[in-house]
């Protein structure tokens, strides 16, 4: 069994941006997550003990048109002559790094791999994004109609809404829960909460705004696709994010407080949504979530923490059904009634989600794994949840082609 | 006549702009799929035939588009759906008679029909509401 036979030491990544890494390319924002990720071992490490890399990157070539990245940043990070391999399953790539890392390290081939992932977003135009982005689509039955993956998830939010009955305003609590969380973390790309926007483009443009809700439904926050607008939406970022793994023996030699991976499930789903029975579940999503507690010996009521794929607002309210946190149907008004906040029942996206701390596609899973490992360890401040033991991550790859989701414990 | 066509995009494609939906029926089991695939989804059978759909359905959900892709970004706010055919499968398409600045203009569950219009240089699905 593969169950704790690994964990994590060490944890880095570059502050989520849009604007702030414009003069980077993939391999500086790799590396600065890297040489955070080696400084954050207790112990200390040193390069030489890194045996191999596995990366998670999307659409590189249509942002940078540079693929073989593997070998550019193991080259880059200092790394020579360490095997590396990319890995791509869209959204979830790095997740998927660091299941392929785990499993590298549990079959006893290598004692330390780095994973991580890199996406530098911001040299394309909306329009252009928009289209690199729907490569993780079906090109052939779901792009010539010009559905884009916000479309999906609005067209999901859809039917959700017409079979339980939510609304997008319990919606906009995700956006404005995720914002707050993210205002605590300073790698978040957006460290305001909603209500300091608002007020900050009242200002500007000579309006005024009653309060959050008051914004979020005027023209100041546009459609991106009916009923999603701007403020549902995951933005443009450009980071990277990177995790030691070592065998549980090892571990000891760099840190005491190691974090063991728990859970890995993995599962694949339909490419395009319209060959899903039911558009209000990601099927492949709850197929991993009971894998993961299976291996782990767990129950989703025994998660104190999770990070959820929200690139789009109904992706929470789905995610927290299909992992069993909620009853189905219920996502949206448990986010409303604030069962998911820092100090909920479950407190979800504690680092601002895709939402807010900001969505470089390939990134994200990592990403989430340095935010577990910061709970796990205590190390949230503003942002920690008491207690936490165990956490987990959820991470989807376009509307559910891919579903990765991973338990980790203390 | 269409026995030797291979289950293709590029054979979908070429029906769409002879207004045909072709989609495979599963020889073995009956199961109809949406677009064409070279193995059934039901039970795993490679021996399919071509098999046309009417083009009526339901609507199961849409959207409205006002963030495009390039080759559509002079087209917006423009409408998408999915549609579930009489015959089971479903489908994405283009909405092309929708109200889009009234929110509740379309029912999810209305009946619509497979029609066609052309753009790029060729045939695309659209639902009309019927």
């Amino acid at each position: 069994m593969i169950a704790d036979k690994v964990a994590i030491i060490g944890a880095g990544m570059t502050r989520f941006h849009y604007s702030l890494h414009l003069g980077k390319s993939t391999r500086e924002l790799f590396v600065e997550a890297f040489l955070e990720c080696l400084e954050s071992v207790d112990k200390g490490i040193n390069h030489k003990d890194i045996e191999a890399l596995f990366i998670g990157n999307t659409v590189n070539e249509y942002f940078e048109h540079q693929s073989h990245l593997s070998s550019l940043l193991a080259d880059w990070s200092g790394l020579l002559p360490i095997p590396s391999t990319r890995i791509e399953t869209a959204c979830a790539s790095s997740s998927t790094a660091l299941e392929i890392g785990t499993l590298a390290v549990a079959s006893g081939m290598y004692d330390i791999v780095l994973v991580g992932g890199v996406e530098k977003m911001s040299t394309l135009q909306t329009d252009e994004m928009t289209w690199a982005l729907m490569s993780g689509m079906d090109q052939a039955y779901e792009c010539p109609l010009g559905v884009s993956n916000p479309g999906l998830y609005a067209m999901m939010a859809m039917a959700h809404f017409e079979k339980y009955g939510s609304t997008w305003e319990q919606l906009a609590t995700i956006s404005i829960k995720n914002h707050h969380n993210a205002s605590l973390n300073p790698k978040a790309q957006y460290q305001s909460e909603i209500i300091d926007t608002a007020n900050k483009i009242a200002q500007k443009k000579g309006l005024s705004f009653k309060d959050e809700m008051d914004f979020l439904q005027s023209p100041s926050n546009p459609y991106v696709a009916y009923p999603l607008r701007l403020f549902d939406c995951s933005p443009i970022s450009d980071g990277a994010s990177t995790v030691i793994l070592a065998s549980t023996e090892k571990a000891k030699n760099f840190t005491d407080t190691p974090i063991y991976i728990s859970g890995l499930g993995h599962k694949s789903g339909t490419m395009s949504l319209h060959d899903r029975n039911d558009f209000t579940t990601i099927p492949s999503a709850v197929e991993a979530g009971k894998k993961a507690y299976k291996m782990a010996k767990i129950e989703p009521k025994d998660i104190d923490v999770a990070m959820v794929h929200d690139c789009f607002t109904p992706a929470e309210m789905i995610a927290i059904e299909d992992l069993g946190f909620f009853t189905k149907g219920e996502g949206a008004r448990a986010s409303e009634e604030g069962r998911t906040s820092l100090t909920g029942e479950i407190p979800i996206n504690t680092d601002g989600g895709l939402k807010a701390k900001g969505h470089p596609i390939a990134a994200t899973g990592t990403a989430m794994v340095h935010e577990v490992w910061k709970q796990l360890r205590g190390e949230a401040e503003k942002r920690q949840v008491p207690n936490a033991n165990i956490g987990l991550l959820h991470n989807i790859g376009a509307t559910g082609g891919t579903a990765v989701v991973q338990i980790f414990k203390r | 006549m269409n026995e030797k066509i291979p289950f293709t995009v590029n054979a979908f494609q070429d029906f769409l702009n002879n207004k045909k939906l072709m989609g495979t029926k599963c020889r073995d089991c009956g199961n109809l799929n949406l677009p064409p695939r070279i193995i059934c989804t039901e039970c795993d059978g490679k021996r399919l035939e071509w098999h046309e759909f009417k083009g009526n359905g339901t609507l199961q959900t849409y959207t409205f588009i006002y963030t495009a892709p390039t080759f559509l970004k002079d087209k917006v706010p423009y409408a998408v759906g999915i549609a579930k055919l009489e015959e089971g499968p479903m489908i994405t398409a283009r909405i092309t008679d929708a109200d889009i600045n009234e929110s509740n203009s379309i029912d999810i569950g209305a009946n619509v029909k497979i029609e066609y219009i052309q753009e790029s240089g060729r045939n695309i699905l659209t639902l009309r509401i019927k």
